[in-house]
């Protein structure tokens, strides 16, 4: 089954194309080019420059939070129009887990959230510990376990010991096919919405103070 | 020729399909007006949020009304800017996977040339005059305040612009020191469509003869709260003839501002468009001061819509343009 993969809701942007035999392409967008609203060229360029055609996608997933709000939301409105007019299934990934999933032993995965507050969750092995959630920046110091992220500055907040996570397309290939094994796929595929963890007049309160 | 509209520079997400020669076959809106209600003003973090929930459901249902299927459509125009950066993004990147996914045509608009183009809609009385131009266009809104003098289709000069608030902001705030929460617009004019509109005086412009097409509206937005400070009787007692008072001078600065461009541009017509066009003493006191011909959208096309987007997008692309699958949204995108 051919699946087209998004991440755009946390650093590093990425896509990638492939079916139980492996990767097909992946691209992973790196600074200065990592816009999350340009990852959609860059896709269509390499089915163009691979003489893949569209219709080839058999099935679409999305990182969908977790994450930053509006890549989080370019990624969940880009995987399911696609998935919708295709008429193909959607599947859709914790952005915590995807980070997990590189990562053997106990840690806990965060992303940054702005204003010194990370999503964090722990995993055990991969699997989860316990519920996504909004840390500060005490809460991460008091946490008594490796933390690892994508994001490097993570570590000026916190003292423990601190693992960076080399994003790899593939574990997102392999989660999705997973997903897609098991037929976990998103019901009604417009429905999709980010996962924000925030809440809308928590920040316009914070905005306005 | 079919096309898909999608706008969402603000907070109402709205799709529309059109044929080639401006006919609407759908013209959807999703308001987002309940949710941003409580904050007493537009919250760009919920219009984003709610944009992302309803844009697919928006695309399907104007689809639907329009009686066409996706297979139909030849071309995906979207509004690429000015307006809520957050906002655009997700009628940007909506338009951008449908063209990715079904290899259509795609075409970024400005917004305050889509609402230009609400003026040429088949809906439209202008869409009948064989040749308009010059045209002066007045567009106002609660975030534009600006005159255009277009001398052929597609071609804008803008020949003057508000120094400091937007008309329809100005009503907003005005509405909003009077207690009337948001949009308060609306809620200005039905209060004072039955008011003396002579009742009180507000200000015009200060700037006369230095410059003769620009407008200002902070002076008289300030002159309002003023009012309502010192005036707290005049409020509880005669709030239809206050109203009416100063949606009168707002209306003054505009239409005084307009004719006079109007005259000095040797124009053929004026049309008005955005969200203060529908605005009945605007369209009054404009029908009966002008010896031109003054031409305003459908009152429903006068707010943002999708609509104007798709027509505009279609002009463009008759010329062949159109963009890739970089389009970005640009919060300040001028004419
Ligand atoms: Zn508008």
């Amino acid at each position: 089954m051919k699946v087209l993969c998004f991440n755009q809701s946390f650093f590093p942007s990425s896509v990638v194309f492939g079916d139980e035999k492996g990767i097909i392409f992946s691209l992973v967008l790196v600074p200065p080019d990592n816009n999350p609203n340009n990852l959609l060229f860059l896709a269509s360029k390499m089915f163009d420059t691979l003489g893949i055609t569209i219709s080839e996608i058999e099935g679409v997933s999305v990182v969908y939070g977790p994450g930053s709000f509006t890549g989080t939301r370019i990624g969940v409105v880009d995987a399911k129009i696609v998935a919708y007019w295709l008429g193909v299934p959607l599947y859709a990934i914790n952005s915590l887990e995807f980070i997990a999933t590189h990562f053997e032993g106990t840690a806990y995965a965060v992303i940054p959230a702005g204003r010194r507050e990370y999503f964090g969750a722990l995993f055990s092995n991969k699997e989860r510990i316990n519920d996504d959630r909004l840390l500060n920046k005490d809460d991460l110091c008091k946490l008594n376990s490796v933390v690892i992220s994508t994001y490097d500055n993570v570590k000026n907040d916190f003292s423990g010991e601190f693992v960076k996570i080399n994003l790899q397309p593939a574990k997102l290939l392999e989660m999705t096919l997973k997903r897609a094994e098991n037929g976990d796929f998103v019901d009604d595929v417009l429905s999709l919405s980010p996962k924000y963890l925030h809440a809308v007049d928590v920040i316009f309160k914070k905005a306005n103070r | 020729m079919i096309a898909l509209g999608i706008e969402t520079s603000c907070d109402d997400t709205a799709a529309s399909i059109i044929e080639e020669n401006g006919k609407i076959l759908s013209n959807v809106l999703s308001s987002q007006e309940v949710f941003h209600k409580d904050f007493g003003g537009i919250v760009p973090e919920i219009a984003s949020r709610k944009h992302s929930e309803l844009i697919g459901y928006t695309i399907v249902e104007a689809l639907k009304l329009s009686g066409k299927t996706m297979s139909s459509v030849d071309l995906i125009s979207v509004t690429k800017g000015p307006g809520l950066v957050g906002s655009l993004l997700i009628g940007i990147e909506a338009a951008k996977a449908l063209s990715f996914a079904l290899h259509k045509p795609l075409i970024g608009v400005n917004h305050l040339e889509g609402h230009i183009y609400s003026l040429f809609l088949d809906c439209s009385p202008l869409s009948r005059v064989s040749d308009p131009f010059p045209l002066l266009v007045l567009i106002v809104s609660g975030g534009h305040t600006e005159l255009v003098l277009m001398r052929s289709h597609l071609t804008y000069q803008v020949i003057g612009e508000t120094r400091d608030d937007a008309a329809g902001e100005a009503v907003d705030k005005f509405a909003r020191f009077l207690g009337f929460g948001y949009p308060g617009g609306p809620i200005v004019e039905k209060l004072g469509s039955n008011g003396n509109s002579n009742a009180y005086k507000f200000p015009g412009l200060s700037f006369k003869d230095s410059s003769p097409y620009e407008f200002s509206f902070s002076g008289l937005k300030t002159a309002g709260v003023y009012f309502i400070e010192k005036n707290p009787d005049a409020v509880r007692e005669n709030i239809q003839d206050v109203t009416a008072s100063f949606e009168n001078a707002l209306i003054n600065i505009l239409v005084e501002r307009t004719l006079k461009a109007a005259h000095d541009f040797n124009v053929r017509g004026v049309g008005v468009v955005g969200g203060v066009s529908a605005n009945e003493r605007l369209r009054k006191t404009l029908n009966a001061k002008s010896d031109l011909p003054v031409y305003f959208p459908a009152k429903i096309l006068s707010t943002d819509n999708a609509s104007m987007i798709a027509f505009a997008g279609l002009m463009h692309f008759k010329r062949g343009e159109k963009d890739d699958l970089m389009l970005d949204a640009h919060s300040r995108l001028g004419l």
